[in-house]
Order: structure tokens, then C-alpha cells, then sequence
């Protein structure tokens, strides 16, 4: 008899899950300040156009594939094309290689609540930052031992991801709901906070003053479309992958829907407490907004914590509020994208959830190690921006001309249609034909481009090679293995 | 801030809250918890 499918608990976890693995660091560190870079209120409006022609269709499209074929991203791949499992196997792969190094910058998170009770960033937090916690060599090449404490927030990140993941769905269903809500009512406390300070207009006014000269530039629309296509996680597998213990009625359209828009409404909301404390941290230290503003592991590891340490009050209190809801962000990214890669394990060799979590963490545990050596941080630096301008973007594209031109698609909208609350015309079919994989075809090539004409950040080009390239051939290769080892992969 | 940043403001959570806010409506009137047909 076969085994029967693992569920979601209900509809409201698997939105709650989807959610929780699109809502993560980058919607509080990166989308405001690219919003800022990018004319302020008026980048809503590419983001917009972004969300609703790209975005949204691709999370239909992947949810819908896992729905329909109960199965991760392996199986679905197969089902459209026997040799194009391998292709499934890589977008998973690609999530399982970006978890490997997203536990290090949750392990920081861990570090940095450890230092919020004593708030032991002090009035130098980059030099904190960058010498007492990552303790940074001077170069890729210098890459040390690990480094004690980081290894234990690394230990925690696995422990709490092998705990989640070990008893399947069921559990992730009871999980999201508090990873989910608890940093939305977090984030709300510190805007409440940021915009009791004085300043803070003064800061929101950057974030959201529109300057619709720059909607004239080709590069704000592909940075729109670039950061709607990494913040809901697509091309990743996840989706496919949650989508996949859906019920085989269970609506798909709305709930897609629902993900984005929650996803983009978290970030448009961060935004405000992000820059409220940037715009009070501007008027405590008498410069202009620009001149604080930063983003990526500069906003959450030296410029907030130095807006956090000026507080008038309760600044312990508001460090361990700020660093949990970093933690509370992240880990549900993180096992959203262990779980991509574990379904696919469990469609085609059928191991139980409790093996195959304690497997994946026993394997990628250790390698996790290299990214909290000293020279740590420029690997992460080096792997993580493979994956995303090159890897994550082939696969988006690859995913779409799958889809749109090996598979029906038109039978494929028929069928989300028959199960679905909201009718989807064939602008979707647009979307993804058309679209889609001419935004990221430019992205693509741009970043080929721009990675020839200079290394990135000015590393050695060894590096680079081993890190980046390295990366993906071994995802590629370990790919095209895990494919043609025979397997059941129908359910 | 100027008014065009309040508007912006207001187009925002038009779109996002607004629509979120459609969607979850028809969630709830449409398809039952598990995805069965009403």
C-alpha cells in the first residue's frame, strides 16, 4: 500500500509556511534600502508591476507544479521531461547549498543577542563587527580556524532546524505559527519605537519621497524584478516543495496571492522601522540620513545596533527585540530551504522525515564550519552572490521556459482554474512565457557581464572560481548524480 | 515629510493591505479549510 503523503495541518499553515520562508533578512535589510537607492515611494511602482508580472505568476506556477504532481522539485521536473529531473535536483540543490551558509548569519544573530544584554557593541559596532565577532582576516586566502562562538550559534541553528524539520509538515505547520506572527508583532513594537524618536519622519521621508526621474532608468525596473524574484524564494524548489503536501483539491491562485502580498507587505513595513531609526540615528549623531543609511549585514550588525545603543531608553530590551526578530525571520527561510531539498529525497528513495533531517544536518554541519572561520565572511560573501545572480536566476529562467514551452500550460491553467478561488486569465501564460524569462534573461547576462569586465568586490579571481563557479559545477554535478541513481519517483 | 511621499504611503497600502485584505476575504467565503469544495 503506498504511504500516504504528509499535509499541512490546514490551509492557514501552508500559507503561514510559505510566508515564513518568503519573509526573511532581506525584506528588513535589503528591500528598504533598495527602495531608498532607488527613488523612494516611486520604486513602488516597478516593484508593483514586478510583483504582479513576475513574482506572482512564478509562485502560482511553483505551487501549482507541487500541488498538482505531489512532488518536490525533482519529481516535478521529471514528470515534464524524464531528463530534466536533473534540473530539479540542481534548483534544490541550490537551496540546500544557500541554508549551508544562511546558518551563519543566523549564527551572528545568536552572537549578537548573546551581546545585547550587555549591548557590548559599544560605540564602535563595524570595528565590533568586523573584529571581535567575525574576527575577519585580511583575505579569502587566510581563512583560520573556526571561531568558537560562532560555531555554537551554527550548533543552535542546526539543532533548531533538525528539531523543526524531523517530524515533517505536521510539525512545520505548528512551527510557523510563531515564527511567522511573532517578528510581525516584533517588527511592530520597533516601529512604534522608531517613530517616537525624534528624527524618524526626517528618515521616513528618505524611504518614501518619491523621485519618478529614476522610473526612466532600465536598472531601477531590473532591480525591482530582481528583488521581488529573490524575496519570495522562487526557483529554489521551496514552493514546489511545499506546494507538493497540499491536498489535491486544496486551492492554490489565492493562496499565492496571499503569500505575495503578505511577503511584500512585510518589507514595505520594515521599511518603516528601519528608517525611522536610521533618520533618529541621523539627528542623534548630527548627519544626514544618507550618511547612516546602509543595508545588508552593515543595517542589522552596526547601523541599527548603534541606533539601539543611543535609544533614551530600554536599549537592552530593544537589542534582544531586534535580534530575535532576526532569528525569528531567518529560520523559517532556513528550514524552508532544507525542506526543498529533503522532498525531493523523500519522493524518489522514500526515507522518513526524522533520517533524512538528521542526515542533512549531519552532512551539512560541518561544511556550514568553513563560513565561521576568519575568512569565513568573504566566502559567504563569494558563495552567496554565485548562487543568487547566477544560479538562482538560471534556474528562474530555466523553470519558466520548462514550463511554458515544454509543458501545457494552457491544460495547466485550466487545472488551477477547476481548484482555484481566483480565475487566472492568460496573462499569466504572458507572464511566464514572455515576461518573465526576458527579465531575467537581461538580469543573466548583466551579471555574466558585469562579473567579466570586474571580479567582484576585487577578489582573486581564485577565489571567485573555487566559490562562486566552484560552487555551482559541484551542485551541478552532484545534481546529474542524485538523477541517475534509480529511484521512485512517482508517487 | 511632503505630501508625494504621503501619497506614495497611501498607494502602498493601498495595494498591499487593501489587496491582501481581498484576498483573505476570499479565503474565507470560498474553499474549506483543507482545500475541499464547499
Amino acid at each position: 500500500m503506498a504511504e500516504k503523503r504528509d499535509r499541512w495541518h490546514s490551509r492557514t499553515s501552508f500559507i503561514m509556511a510559505a510566508v515564513g520562508s518568503a519573509v526573511g533578512l532581506g525584506n528588513v535589510w535589503r528591500f528598504p534600502y533598495v527602495a531608498y537607492e532607488s527613488g523612494g515611494g516611486a520604486f513602488l511602482i516597478p516593484y508593483f508591476i514586478a510583483l504582479f508580472t513576475a513574482g506572482i505568476p512564478m509562485l502560482i506556477l511553483e505551487m501549482g507544479l507541487g500541488q498538482r504532481l505531489q512532488m518536490g522539485a525533482p519529481g516535478v521536473f521529471g514528470a515534464i521531461r524524464k531528463s530534466w529531473q536533473w534540473f530539479g535536483w540542481w534548483a534544490a540543490g541550490l537551496s540546500a547549498c544557500i541554508v549551508i551558509y544562511y546558518s551563519t548569519i543566523l549564527s551572528w544573530s545568536w552572537v549578537y543577542l548573546w551581546h545585547s544584554f550587555k549591548l557590548a557593541w559599544g560605540t564602535n559596532p563595524e570595528q565590533f563587527f568586523m573584529q571581535e565577532v567575525l574576527q575577519k582576516s585580511s583575505g579569502p586566502a587566510e581563512m583560520g580556524a573556526p571561531i568558537w562562538y560562532l560555531v555554537v550559534g551554527s550548533i543552535l541553528t542546526w539543532a533548531a532546524i533538525y528539531i523543526i524539520l524531523r517530524k515533517g509538515v505536521r510539525n512545520v505547520s505548528k512551527v510557523v505559527m510563531i515564527t511567522v506572527p511573532l517578528p510581525m508583532v516584533l517588527l511592530t513594537v520597533l516601529l512604534i519605537r522608531g517613530l517616537t524618536l525624534p528624527g524618524a519622519m526626517d528618515g521616513i521621508s528618505y524611504y518614501l519621497t518619491p523621485d519618478f526621474s529614476k522610473l526612466a532608468d532600465a536598472n531601477i525596473w531590473l532591480r525591482a524584478y530582481g528583488q521581488i524574484f529573490f524575496s519570495l524564494s522562487l526557483a529554489s524548489g521551496v514552493m514546489i516543495g511545499y506546494g507538493s503536501y497540499l491536498g489535491r483539491k486544496a486551492e492554490v491562485t489565492n493562496s499565492a496571492l496571499i503569500t505575495g502580498l503578505a511577503n511584500c507587505g512585510t518589507s514595505f513595513f520594515a521599511g518603516f522601522a528601519v528608517f525611522s531609526m536610521l533618520g533618529y540615528l541621523a539627528q542623534v549623531q548630527g548627519m544626514p540620513v544618507p550618511d547612516v543609511t546602509a543595508s545588508g549585514t552593515g543595517l542589522a550588525f552596526v547601523a541599527y545596533p548603534t541606533a539601539i545603543l543611543k535609544l533614551p531608553a530600554l536599549s537592552v530590551l530593544f537589542g534582544i527585540i531586534f535580534f530575535v526578530t532576526l532569528l525569528m525571520l531567518g529560520i523559517d527561510s532556513a528550514f524552508a530551504l532544507q525542506e526543498a531539498f529533503t522532498t525531493g529525497l523523500h519522493d524518489k528513495w522514500k526515507i522518513k522525515p526524522e533520517k533524512l533531517a538528521l542526515g542533512f544536518v549531519a552532512v551539512a554541519m560541518p561544511i556550514s564550519l568553513v563560513f565561521t572561520t576568519h575568512g569565513g565572511f568573504y566566502w559567504f560573501d563569494i558563495v552567496d552572490k554565485w548562487i543568487c545572480d547566477f544560479g538562482l536566476v538560471a534556474a528562474g529562467l530555466a523553470q519558466c521556459i520548462a514550463v511554458g514551452y515544454l509543458y501545457d500550460i494552457h491544460d495547466f491553467r485550466r487545472y488551477l482554474n477547476s481548484i482555484s478561488e481566483v480565475r487566472l486569465g492568460n496573462w499569466w501564460i504572458w507572464a511566464l512565457r514572455f515576461v518573465t524569462p526576458a527579465v531575467l534573461t537581461v538580469i543573466l547576462v548583466m551579471n555574466v557581464r558585469n562579473e567579466i569586465m570586474a571580479t567582484y568586490e576585487d577578489y582573486p579571481r581564485w577565489a571567485t572560481n573555487v566559490g562562486g563557479w566552484g560552487t555551482l559545477i559541484i551542485c551541478a554535478i552532484v545534481s546529474w548524480i542524485l538523477a541517475r541513481r534509480p529511484g521512485k519517483i512517482k508517487e | 515629510m511632503h505630501i508625494s511621499g504621503w501619497i506614495m504611503f497611501i498607494f502602498g497600502c493601498l495595494i498591499l493591505y487593501g489587496g491582501l485584505t481581498i484576498c483573505i476575504c476570499i479565503a474565507k467565503k470560498g474553499r474549506g479549510e483543507n482545500g475541499d469544495s464547499r
